[in-house]
């Protein structure tokens, strides 16, 4: 399709100018306000975030069964206090720092065979007896896809008990397991104003100590709050009556965290390039050539 | 006095009741009074020989006197003296003839009896002459897992360690570990087989005692009393009824139709009327009614020749009726074993004992007309005074005496026919050990007992922890599961405290099969001629006759004597209770209406502890309390010193108990928190100032206050907790007094399937199925009880975020909506465990089965690859994955038929009979353990693992009996979310509530997002959780609304949803039926050998019935070739050849010589027709022609 034509069909469509506010930001939190969306919109955006964003988790795991040997030729037990499938289980949901310019494996050169520009592996080599930890996996090869999170418990050894495995990570999008879901507590909510009336209810003064921030104008008769920041104590102002509350269906504040594995803001990014990147995708199957 | 109960699981276990059963039944050296001793003192080899001696006839001993005596001596109508039985450890005879003392863990894991030897002393006299004491084995006992001849036993367990040079210095608990076991499991169940057998408790109506009722017969009501007299193991019912005409008869067990009172008082040696009259009568009104009886048996018309005046004459009444026409000899055992053996056997089976039962059936009469009168009200059978409990230890009694006296007749028999004149006799090799053994053991893994009761002994429940609690609690009722019996199933008010209102199975079993409560203590009954001289010292009167004004007094439904005031005796007897005088098991009451005094100290009475009130206060005080909980006294100690006291049903008639002692504030006056009971100390109970207040603490902020005072000066015991009213299961539930009682009943019954940690020694166990939770919790909201039976440490759940809304209707009908990221995080995975088992036979004539890949010459020996994952001993890998029909064990057998045709078929050869996976199941081989049964013959014990993740169809349930299957499982961002992120992992539907009225389920929900937030567990124990509003305003404060409801935006649309919706954090438990183990379907498939119809069953890999009522249906629409491919092409349709021939109609066969079909019996070859018949025909036809009926087949055409 060319340029032309996908412009002609960009300006069919309304549109309504948006405006986006970041309002708090860290490595792995961030809220947003958009202005100017449609509920289906913020959707897909939101589940864009949620399904589409890839990241490494392990796939494969291969554990090596029988005596397991340590330098000085000790002899120890590779079975587990936990089954192998649990044990497999906890290693995928553990989050590895991600490098999306790796390729997803079924679309790698290496025909879906696994290789090093698909795949990162680790292995876990420690005996027992004590706690083996999310740290204990090591990389092989690019040593900064590391575990997110080097404090996660995997397993308790024994006395006498040793594990030995190899684990393979690969990119993978939350759509097929949500152990390669980067995010978590994706959510967002209407913009919304509580309007009290000063005399009526009696106790708004609490309700500004307490959400200081919350509060968007106010005057002799009246305060307008926003729970948009989650102060989560104007809930109550909900189910007053003599509170007149009004929300706005185009006005959305965005938040969500990530589990370490990729920043906040470049999963956004991410996320923002790959709807506009589905969208099209769907205009070129609709509209053809 | 909340603090009271945790005193009560410190020491003893929740199951003690099996275990303190046991201990008092098994004979220990230590231990004089066992009653297996007692039944070893008490067993007469025959009928007419002295108890505890065996006499061997002299005419096969060659004239000599020989006498074994193995029972105790007889002082002052005791038995006193050393212990002649006793019971040692639990060991192993192995096949080399080594014994070996074994734990519990290894009798599981090798399939063998959990049992001891029986040994016992006995002293053989000869012509008067003392022969040395020898000691026999006369069998072996199961032993019940931690009881006192277990290995587990505290210093038994340390003897074994050090024996087997195990870690001498470990804590128990580690040394248990070492052992094998659970350090937490309960015990209280025996090991036969390899299996784990519980002797449930049986709950039956009192022996011995007099109950009156109304009984219908026909269309009229007749009075009638009953007894069901039992002694030693023998139990008979005598009834007495009173007829319309006045005429009172008594029915005997084992004789034919009903006996005249009178005739048979007077056969008994009651001869004056005098004295019937006086035994008899207690009011004026009765008076014509004992005369016309009387009468009645003078009357020369009725009783020819000249009537019923004396003993003779009643003597011979009876002899005439019962025994007529047979020797005078004869004549008079038949009567004397009526009068002696069948009659209330509880009073004496001897000549001199009949006066006895003269008096108690002129009792009897009496309570009968006192019934008539309207003096005495109806007995209620189902209140619990009238009931017995038979534990553990009452079975094994029953069973033990059997086959005590089984060996021991068969000993006297060995002896007499391997007596020798030369050597005398030699008792060791003629004890029959096997005899005593397999009669108990027979009986142990069967359930069948003596008697004819099925189901006594029952396979241990290990689905979790809790429902082997429960299994080892349960009281069932014998009476017949099919007949109504509906006052039996209903809840009786004196089940209060003594068995679980709650928790019962709905259906045919409902109400019959009980649980007991939380605390309760059945007596070992105690000698009651002790309690008699207590009694006496208190100015008892003998039995000497009728007089108005004194009380009568009954020691275990025996009248024993008369008092003059009879409310003080009642006061007396408690006192001396309280203040050791008197043994704790004897309960009191008295009846104010009759004045009777009810005494008793027998076996099996359910009781419950109760504070003892005094003066409006409680005898136990702080210090005592203290002294609890710094480990100085123990709850016996508070017996000791009258301060508690158990209470049977009889007693607390008599008793007025208060719930509790005190009310309180709703919130704390001094921290301002909501307050309830389980956060409330009673600081000064037994304050012995006068009429002190009652001083609370608050546990929160730990300030006192004074609080109104409930207990008054009427009260005589207050309650400890009401809580302990449910029984183990129910008490799981929290805030189940805000549900409808159904439903705690389904809860009930529902905890106990869901799966958990059911034990820590899971990896050991071999148990042919059970079930493990990857990431059981420990529920948020929680109740007290729950630390005393350890929920904690095998908890059976998950908190669930759950939301209250419909979704897609993919939750109609009780379904659940499942998160699918919840899911595959972890949530309700479950691991499901499989264990098959083969063993190495031998079969008579040396041959046995082997371990090995089958070769190719072994008969149906499958094809390589199906043992390519074992050993070269025939043995599977462990972690390999196996599935449907897979080989675990190849195995091979000896042929058949040895003898027959082995010249005529060539070498025989041998069968494969390998292990296979079952078909329709796959897995990881977990497990393998390759030990040696007791004969030794190699066993290969293999558990197989599945992972079991949460699908479509698996059934989840709420501790509130709301259960669901799952109808969907939902990606996550197709849920529901909050505005905070939160999307639920279970959606339930809103119709599930209203008319269930769980509202429990709803304030847990509550209490789980209150007790989330907050970091710290809700209490929501029954009647003293946290209330509702304290939670509601914990909602608050953690940023929630007050109706716990929350926006949501559609998953699917982005909308906001215009409800609000509610949710909250709820325990949620999986239950064991999974879609895994129970989805099945057929298109192809083996057949039944005998009538070629498809099998039956998933396990089988059966076809799925077509019926007669699917049948209709293609009927009533026509189809009739639908009908004839359902029942004859896809099932069991054949062709026969049939003659054509109409005057034969045989069945033709195919002439192998000619190649061409003839028939056999009338040579025809030409007109033979196929004829296609279901295979089931075919089969009749040849079953009739086996009876010598000829079924001809007329063939015709069609038209």
């Amino acid at each position: 399709m060319t340029e032309q034509r996908r412009k002609a069909v960009r300006e069919a469509g309304e549109y309504k100018q948006m405006s986006v506010t970041i309002n708090t930001m860290s490595d792995d939190f961030i809220r947003f306000t958009v202005d100017g969306l449609t509920p289906s919109t913020a959707n897909a955006l939101r589940r864009t975030l949620m399904d589409d964003v890839p990241k490494l988790a392990i796939d494969k795991v291969i554990f090596h069964h029988g005596q397991i040997r340590d330098s000085e030729g000790n002899v120890y037990d590779s079975s587990l206090p936990l089954f192998d499938e649990i044990v497999a289980h906890r290693l995928s949901l553990v989050p590895i720092v991600s490098d999306l310019s790796m390729n997803f494996r079924d679309n790698c050169s290496c025909k879906g065979e696994g290789c090093p520009l698909c795949t990162m592996t680790f292995s876990i080599n420690k005996i027992g007896s004590g706690v083996v930890n999310s740290g204990d996996l090591q990389p092989v090869g690019k040593s900064d896809l590391v575990p997110a999170d080097k404090e996660i418990p995997i397993v308790k050894l024994g006395p006498r008990q040793a594990i030995l495995v190899t684990a393979e990570a690969i990119l993978g999008t939350g759509k097929k397991h949500t152990k390669w879901q980067v995010t978590s507590g994706v959510s967002y909510k209407y913009h919304r104003e509580f309007l009290v009336e000063k005399k009526k209810v009696k106790n708004w003064e609490t309700y500004k100590n307490h959400c200081p921030d919350s509060v968007l104008s106010e005057n002799a008769e009246r305060i307008v709050f926003s729970d948009d920041n989650r102060c989560t104590f104007l809930s109550q102002l909900l189910d007053n009556p003599d509170v007149k509350v009004t929300e706005d269906d185009t006005k959305y504040v965005f938040q969500f965290e990530t589990d370490g594995s990729l920043k906040a803001i470049d999963v956004l990014d991410y996320a923002l390039k790959r709807l506009s990147q589905r969208l099209n995708l769907l205009l070129d199957s609709v509209v053809g050539d | 006095m909340k603090e009271l109960v945790e005193y009560f699981f410190k020491n003893a276990s929740v199951v003690s009741h099996q275990i303190d059963s046991y201990n008092n039944f098994v004979a220990t050296i230590g231990n004089p009074d066992s009653v297996m001793q007692q039944i070893v003192d008490e067993t007469k080899i025959s009928e007419d020989e002295e108890p505890g001696v065996m006499t061997l006839d002299p005419t096969k001993t060659g004239g000599r006197d020989i006498k074994v005596y193995f029972g105790r001596v007889k002082e002052k109508g005791k038995f006193v003296g050393e212990p002649t039985i006793w019971v040692e450890r639990p060991e192993i005879k192995e096949a080399s003839g080594a014994s070996n003392q074994i734990t519990p863990t290894e009798a599981r894991l090798r399939d063998l009896n959990y049992m001891a030897p029986i040994t016992l002393r006995v002293s053989v006299v000869e012509d008067g002459v003392d022969k040395q004491q020898e000691t026999l084995k006369i069998g072996d006992m199961p032993v019940m897992v931690r009881s006192k001849v277990c290995t587990l036993y505290g210093s038994n367990l340390e003897q074994y360690i050090d024996k087997n040079n195990g870690p001498i210095n470990a804590s128990r608990r580690e040394k248990l570990q070492y052992v094998g076991e659970d350090p937490d499991d309960s015990g209280g169940y025996f090991i036969i087989g390899g299996s784990e057998r519980v002797i449930v408790s049986l709950e039956d109506l009192a022996p011995n005692k007099i109950l009156v009722e109304y009984e219908e017969k026909y269309e009229s009501r007749v009075e009638v009393a009953k007894v069901f007299s039992q002694k030693a193991g023998f139990r008979a019912l005598t009834s007495m009824e009173k007829g319309t005409d006045g005429i009172i008869n008594v029915s005997i067990p084992s004789v034919a139709g009903p006996i005249p009172l009178v005739i048979l008082m007077k056969a008994l040696g009651m001869e004056k009327e005098v004295s019937i009259h006086d035994s008899i009568s207690s009011a004026r009104a009765m008076e014509p009614i004992i005369y016309a009886n009387i009468e009645e048996s003078r009357n020369p018309k009725i009783f020819p020749p000249n009537g019923v005046v004396n003993h003779d004459d009643a003597i011979q009444y009876l002899e005439k009726r019962f025994a007529a026409g047979q020797a005078k000899e004869f004549r008079e055992k038949k009567i004397s074993q009526m009068l002696d053996r069948s009659l209330l056997p509880h009073l004496g089976d001897k000549a001199e004992d009949r006066i006895k039962k003269a008096v108690y059936l002129g009792r009897m009469a009496r309570s009968l007309l006192e019934l008539h009168l309207g003096i005495r009200k109806e007995d209620d059978k189902d209140h619990l005074a009238n009931k017995r409990v038979k534990e553990a230890g009452d079975l094994l009694d029953e069973l033990f005496r059997s086959a005590f006296q089984a060996v021991m007749k068969d000993l006297k028999y060995q002896l007499e026919r391997t007596y020798n004149r030369k050597k005398g006799i030699r008792l060791k090799p003629a004890v029959r050990q096997d005899l005593l053994t397999q009669k108990i053991l027979h009986a142990m893994a069967t359930g069948n007992w003596i008697g004819g009761r099925t189901g006594v002994s029952q396979l241990l429940d290990r689905v979790s922890n809790v429902s082997t609690l429960s299994h080892l609690r349960r009281i069932i009722s014998p009476l017949t599961r099919s007949q109504p019996h509906f006052e039996a199933r209903d809840l009786h008010p004196t089940q209060w405290g003594r068995i679980c209102p709650n928790e019962t199975p709905e259906g045919q079993n409902c109400g019959l099969v009980k649980n007991a409560a939380l605390i309760i203590n059945v007596t070992e009954g105690i000698d009651s001629q002790t309690v008699i001289e207590t009694l006496k010292g208190m100015n008892l009167m003998e039995v000497l006759g009728e007089e108005a004004e004194l009380g009568r007094v009954y020691l275990n439904g025996d009248l024993i004597g008369y008092h003059q005031d009879p409310a003080g005796l009642t006061e007396t007897v408690r006192e001396y209770r309280r203040n050791g005088k008197l043994s704790h098991e004897v309960n009191v009451r008295y009846d104010p209406e009759t004045r009777e005094v009810i005494i008793n100290c027998d076996r099996g009475r359910i009781r419950r502890p109760l504070i003892v009130v005094n003066n409006g206060n409680t005898v136990m005080n702080r210090e005592t309390l203290d002294a609890l909980s710094r480990g100085e006294l123990n709850v016996e100690d508070l017996i000791r010193r009258g301060a508690l006291e158990y209470i049977d049903a009889e007693e607390e008639e008599n008793l007025f108990i208060a719930v509790y002692a005190y009310d309180f504030p709703e919130r704390c006056p001094s921290c301002n928190n909501y307050l309830y009971r389980s956060k409330l100390k009673w600081v000064n109970p037994g304050d012995s100032r006068s009429n002190p207040p009652v001083v609370l603490q608050c546990e929160i902020c730990e300030g006192t206050f004074e609080a109104p005072k409930i207990l008054s000066e009427e009260h005589t015991h207050l309650e400890i907790d009401p809580a302990l009213i449910l029984g183990v299961v129910a008490s799981v539930t929290p805030y189940p007094e805000h549900n409808s009682s159904p439903r705690i009943t389904m809860a009930s019954a529902m905890t106990k399937q869901s799966i958990g940690l059911a034990s820590t020694n899971f990896k050991i166990r071999t148990d042919t199925r059970g079930h493990m939770l990857h990431y059981p919790q420990i529920p948020l909201v929680k109740t007290k009880i729950m630390d005393f039976i350890k929920y904690d440490k095998r908890p059976a759940g998950q908190n669930f975020v759950v939301a209250i809304m419909s979704y897609q209707g993919y939750n109609i009908q009780d379904a659940l909506v499942f998160n699918k990221s919840s899911v595959e995080r972890g949530l309700g995975r479950s691991s499901f465990f499989r264990t098959y088992s083969a063993e190495e036979r031998r079969y008579p004539g040396g041959q046995e089965d082997k371990f090995e890949i089958p070769t190719h010459d072994v008969l149906g020996a499958r094809a390589e690859e199906f043992y390519r994952n074992l050993d070269e001993n025939g043995i599977i890998f462990p972690e390999s994955y196996v599935e449907g029909s897979d080989v675990l064990v190849g195995k091979t057998s000896p042929p058949r038929f040895l003898e027959e045709g082995a010249d005529k078929l060539g070498p025989q050869r041998r069968r494969e009979s390998s292990i296979t996976m079952r078909p329709n199941e796959k897995g990881f081989v977990d497990n393998v353990i390759l030990t040696v049964s007791e004969s030794n013959s190699r066993v290969v014990k293999i558990r197989v693992r599945s992972e079991r993740i949460p699908e479509l169809g698996d059934k989840f349930a709420s501790r509130h009996g709301q259960k669901g299957v799952i109808g969907a499982v939902v990606p996550q961002e197709d849920m529901p979310f909050t505005e905070e992120g939160i999307v639920p992992d279970l959606i339930i539907n809103p119709h599930a509530i209203p008319s269930r009225m769980t509202v429990g389920h709803i304030l847990e929900m509550i209490g789980g997002k209150v007790a989330s937030m907050k970091g710290e567990i809700v209490d929501g124990t029954i009647f003293s959780g946290e209330p509702e509003k304290s939670l509601r305003d914990g909602l608050l404060k953690y940023g929630f609304r007050h109706s716990s409801t929350e926006i949501m935006y559609d998953g699917i649309t982005g909308r906001k949803i215009e409800a609000d919706i509610f949710t909250g954090v709820i325990y949620y438990q999986k239950l064991h039926h999974m879609v895994a183990g129970k989805f099945h379907a057929r298109s192809r498939g083996p057949v039944q050998i005998l009538t070629r119809q498809p099998t039956e069953g998933r396990s089988r890999q059966g076809g799925l019935r077509f019926g007669e009522m699917e049948r209709d249906t293609l009927i009533a629409h026509g189809a009739a070739m639908v009908i004839k491919d359902r029942l004859l092409d896809q099932s069991d349709g054949t062709v026969l050849y049939v003659c054509g021939n109409p005057k034969c109609g045989h069945i033709a066969i195919l002439d192998r010589k000619r190649g061409l079909p003839r028939c056999p019996v009338c040579g025809n070859t030409g007109n033979i027709h196929p004829i296609e018949t279901s295979y089931a025909f075919k089969l009749m036809r040849d079953e009739l022609s086996s009876m010598g009926v000829m079924m001809r087949l007329v063939l015709g055409d069609l038209k």
